[in-house]
């Protein structure tokens, strides 16, 4: 049986959401929660020491689909040509199965959807794009995006291309542990920045403080001391982790969304 | 317009934004327009160009004839700087000064991102130096420099200081191609030296980076190192973007990262910047070619070039309404009133006294949101309109502006209708994908039909328009002939900037079929900036010839209140008759309501209002296909947050002296301290007390006192968190707060 995936190079990917957009369109799918592809961004460290953490997740068509193990009505299937993990929509029929998502439950990437919170809500999922296979075109996320992140082909030749070129992972830091699944994707992890020049962060910090000389002596500081800045507790701050398997609608639309 | 408050009625007539080819001759017939001068985010750089390179760009100043043929005779510096392609081939630095190119018109439709990240992956550095942390500087830069905003012009004359006192600067490309007297005040200026005769601006403080560590909060040691490797990376490609300069007394900055570029000669090496704008020497669109007859058009005063006077900074079209009431009042005089609003006509006109306002199309296909995108105190203008008779728009939305009209004209939407661009080495074909809603129409059919109910006849304006059946036709036969001109210009082009027309272009036919040609591959040699000046030796039209640093003009007060003109009679049409407090040479001056202006007491927080990336300005605010991905909030800093109790989340009021708006925070460490974020181009929606619900900018955007080239696109704001009721609909998935 073949196994088609893809390969993602977060240090390209600027999370703009293109290939999520892109699915919606090709797939003719409602704004909303259903979202095959979905793009995670969150923001790790203080200012000005901060980075930003880009994740575009379709479902990775794992080699062994515990989903698919999970359903009831076994309404789920993996096909041979490329390896693709379907849900047979006429089989899913979570009111008269009482499946309670099972198949959510297992996925641990979080990667079945539905339209709404209503438990009797079918299940929906990333096709790999197969019908634009069976036209010898890319999947519709791979052939829009435009940092060129994503690459999709057999997995095997994927690793072959790309283990030369980079060192790759499963799994990056919050995403779970992959051996069980097996997931059909590849990842090159975002790069290392470089101090080009140097950079004195507590000075940086000491000088941001204080108003300029240009200031009337009696303006306010920009801060009182650099613990403000510094010590993020107690105030929630905006997607700070990276969280696949948001537990409603309302979750899901806030981590697949950002602020830009 | 055809009756008596219009016909002939010279100043009765207002449009807010300039430059509509259509309206603006349509209104000459008449001869009752006063339009805005000044056209967007890019005016103090259109300025730049012409005080610095002598380029007289776009607009009337400039015969359409100059603009087709690159070297003609008369205006021998055409656009030209430099393509994208050969920075990623041919830069050693690349710094992104407020440049964030995963966004907006380098965004995801563009390579420009995709190649800059190339470069990147291929070795070449990288540094962002930008209030927030973008995905531009997590993804494409090696390091982030977070710099005060407002405060660039600061660093740029650090920089400056360091390149003259370690002796790094390009002599030999200054001697050539910079003017003497202007690099020389420069100079002084920068190193300290006392008021004199030949240092008018001087104040006695070397303009160090101890000096500006201070302002910019910006490590000395990091200005040190950052010149250096700015003086070693020959050439870097300096970008500096348009936010930058789109503060108050943004003109400094921008002239100063030319003068930066041309002291080390960067401004004319293939891979190095000549900054106006990171786009190449191909901008061909065809709108002069939708010129009607000139030597016809309306009368006007001497030495006016334009068809109607240009009372107002278009921005502060509003404005304008606003405070004409003060006046007539008697509560502001009309010296003031001038100054303000940027008069930039003849002064021996009266003051306006608008009755209509007319948003035609605006040069652009479909419409304009001037209350949203043209920045200024949305409030304000909304209650100025009320003074008028009628207001006129041109909407393919209903949009805000559209909603404050008397009279909607249904345009065409982009979509609807083909189009040909040549930008950034591309030319490219836009098939009509969608046919037009409803009763929309073509924008030159309606001004067609427009100006034969007010009995301008085919003759003098529009003769493309025949009749109603025939237009289809009509349209497709004008447009071949447009493309097979343009076609021509650009087969001109490509042989004067030595490339070679090995190929031809495809026909008006074939471009539809091929609709993207990369002009890249009529080249040999890298494209590079300032081709014609310093390759060909054709020298800069500038009065010296040469790139020049001091705008003399401005050191005679006897000039303040007139016209500007160059040496070669080109109106200088960024400068206002009143150029307020602009320096000759640029100098560091602090913001005005920024992070030192004395408003900080009450407003202690300051706004910065970048494009977002899921809307052209306002154009994409109503898709949910793009809505979902989104959230349309205020980002603060989390000590700023902290100090007042608010989470990620939290509905909050933003509020200033002129404006009130209800946003979602956006709590993040990647904003930095002090500063604030709200994104342009969300629609204004006021309740019945003027809070803003929608979350538009333009209600807190205001200068009084700058001078008038950038449209000022900051502010000072406080927050607080919002316990009151909701009034009206939340923008989609804004009430998420998990």
């Amino acid at each position: 049986m073949a196994q088609y995936g893809f390969f993602f190079d977060q240090s390209r990917c600027i999370g703009c959401k293109t290939c999520s957009i892109a699915c919606k369109t090709w797939n003719q799918i409602p704004p909303g929660p259903v979202k095959y592809m979905r793009v995670f961004e969150w923001e790790e460290g203080t200012w000005p020491q901060v980075r930003l953490n880009f994740l575009a997740i379709p479902c990775y068509h794992c080699e062994n689909p515990v989903c698919r193990d999970a359903c009831p009505a076994g309404a789920i299937l993996k096909e041979d040509k490329y390896g693709a993990v379907l849900i047979d929509e006429e089989y899913c029929n979570p009111s008269i199965v009482n499946c309670n998502r099972a198949c959510w439950d297992a996925c641990p990437y979080g990667s079945i959807l539905f339209a709404s919170d209503d438990k009797s809500e079918k299940a929906q999922k990333c096709t790999m794009c197969i019908d634009r296979l069976e036209q010898n075109m890319l999947p519709i996320c791979v052939a829009s995006c435009p940092m060129r992140a994503l690459d999709f082909g057999p997995i095997d030749q994927l690793i072959e291309k790309y283990s030369k070129k980079f060192k790759l992972t499963q799994q990056l830091k919050g995403m779970p542990e992959p051996d069980k699944v097996k997931p059909a994707v590849i990842i090159k992890e975002r790069d290392p920045h470089r101090e080009l020049v140097p950079y004195d962060v507590k000075k940086a910090l000491e000088l941001w403080r204080q108003r300029g000389p240009y200031a009337d002596p009696d303006l306010p500081p920009i801060f009182n001391s650099e613990l403000d800045v510094l010590n993020v507790n107690g105030t929630k701050v905006g997607r700070d982790k990276l969280v696949l398997k948001p537990k409603n609608i309302e979750e899901l639309m806030y981590y697949t969304m950002n602020d830009e | 317009m055809g009756t008596s408050e219009g016909k002939n009625n010279k100043y009765c007539v207002m449009v807010g934004y300039p430059d509509t080819y259509f309206l603006d001759n349509l209104l000459g017939w008449l001869n009752c327009g006063i339009q805005g001068w000044g056209w967007c985010s890019f005016d103090p750089e259109r300025q730049t160009m012409h005080l610095m390179y002598g380029m007289a760009m776009g607009e009337y100043a400039v015969p359409p004839e100059a603009r087709a043929l690159p070297d003609s005779a008369k205006y021998p510096t055409p656009i030209e700087w430099g393509s994208m392609a050969d920075m990623l081939l041919n830069s050693k630095l690349i710094i992104l000064w407020g440049a964030t190119p995963d966004v907006h018109h380098y965004g995801p439709g563009h390579n420009v991102a995709y190649f800059i990240r190339l470069a990147r992956e291929r070795g070449t550095p990288v540094i962002a130096i930008d209030p927030r942390y973008s995905a531009t500087a997590e993804t494409l830069c090696d390091q982030w420099i977070p710099i005060k905003p407002g405060t660039d012009m600061a660093m740029m004359c650090a920089m400056a200081y360091v390149l003259f006192k370690e002796d790094l600067y390009n002599h030999e490309f200054v001697e050539k191609w910079v003017e003497p007297k202007g690099f020389d005040m420069w100079r002084r200026y920068i190193i300290g030296e006392p008021k004199s005769q030949d240092n008018p601006y001087g104040d006695g403080v070397p303009k160090s980076p101890e000096w500006a560590e201070k302002i910019c909060g910006i490590p000395a040691e990091t200005i040190y190192e950052l010149t250096r490797l700015y003086a070693k990376s020959k050439p870097t490609f300096l970008w500096k973007n348009w936010s930058v300069a789109r503060k108050s007394r943004g003109e400094n900055v921008a002239r100063a990262a030319v003068i930066l570029q041309s002291m080390m000669g960067y401004v004319a090496m293939p891979g190095g910047s000549a900054l106006a704008n990171p786009w190449s020497r191909f901008r061909i669109e065809p709108f002069h070619l939708f010129y009607t007859q000139y030597e016809q058009r309306a009368q006007r005063t001497p030495h006016e070039p334009n068809i109607n006077p240009r009372m107002y900074r278009s921005t502060r079209f509003g404005q304008m309404l606003y405070l004409l009431e003060k006046v007539e009042r008697g509560e502001m005089s009309s010296e003031e009133f001038r100054r303000i609003i940027g008069w930039n006509c003849d002064p021996a006109h009266p003051d306006p006294n608008p009755k209509i306002l007319f948003h035609g199309n605006y040069g652009f296909r479909s419409t304009t949101n001037a209350i949203v995108t043209a920045p200024y105190a949305a409030n304000h203008v909304v209650k100025a309109l009320s003074r008028l008779r009628l207001i006129v728009s041109f909407a393919s939305f209903m949009t805000p502006t559209a909603r404050f009209s008397d009279i909607i004209l249904p345009v065409l939407d982009q979509w609807e209708d083909v189009q040909i661009l040549c930008i950034n080495e591309f030319l490219q074909y836009f098939p009509r994908l969608v046919p037009p809603r409803g009763e929309a129409k073509h924008h030159m059919w309606i001004y067609a039909k427009i100006a034969r109910a007010l009995g301008i006849g085919p003759a003098k304006y529009l003769p493309i328009y025949v009749s109603d059946e025939s237009w289809d036709q009509d349209i497709e036969d004008f447009f071949d002939m447009c493309y097979e001109q343009i076609k021509e210009m650009l087969e001109r082009g490509i042989e004067y900037y030595g490339g070679k027309v090995d190929k031809p272009l495809p026909s008006s036919e074939e471009i539809k079929k091929r609709p993207i040609v990369n002009l890249n591959e009529y080249f040999e040699k890298p494209l590079q900036p300032c081709y014609s000046a310093v390759v060909k030796g054709k020298g800069f039209s500038t009065k010296s010839g040469k790139i020049e640093f001091l705008c003399d003009f401005m050191l005679d007060e006897k000039e303040r209140g007139k016209m500007h003109f160059d040496h070669m009679g080109r109106w200088i049409a960024w400068v206002p008759n009143d150029w307020r407090d602009q320096t000759a040479i640029p100098t560091y001056q602090p913001c005005v309501r920024g992070m030192e202006d004395p408003l900080i007491k009450k407003y202690p927080l300051m706004l910065l209002t970048p494009h977002s990336r899921y809307r052209i300005h306002s154009y994409g605010w109503q898709s949910n296909y793009l809505r979902e991905n989104y959230r349309h909030s205020v980002w603060i800093n989390v000590a700023d947050a902290k100090k007042r109790g608010i989470n990620d989340g939290d509905l909050c009021l933003v509020y200033n002296d002129v404006g009130k708006a209800i946003l979602p925070a956006y709590v993040t460490s990647r904003i930095s301290p002090g500063v604030v974020i709200i994104h342009h181009g969300a629609y204004y929606d006021p309740d019945d007390d003027g809070v803003d619900w929608g979350g538009s900018p333009s209600v807190f955007l205001y200068d009084d006192k700058s001078p008038p080239c950038p449209p000022t696109a900051t502010g000072c704001v406080e927050i607080e968190k919002y316990k009151g009721p909701i009034k009206k609909n939340l923008p989609i998935y804004c009430k998420v707060n998990c």
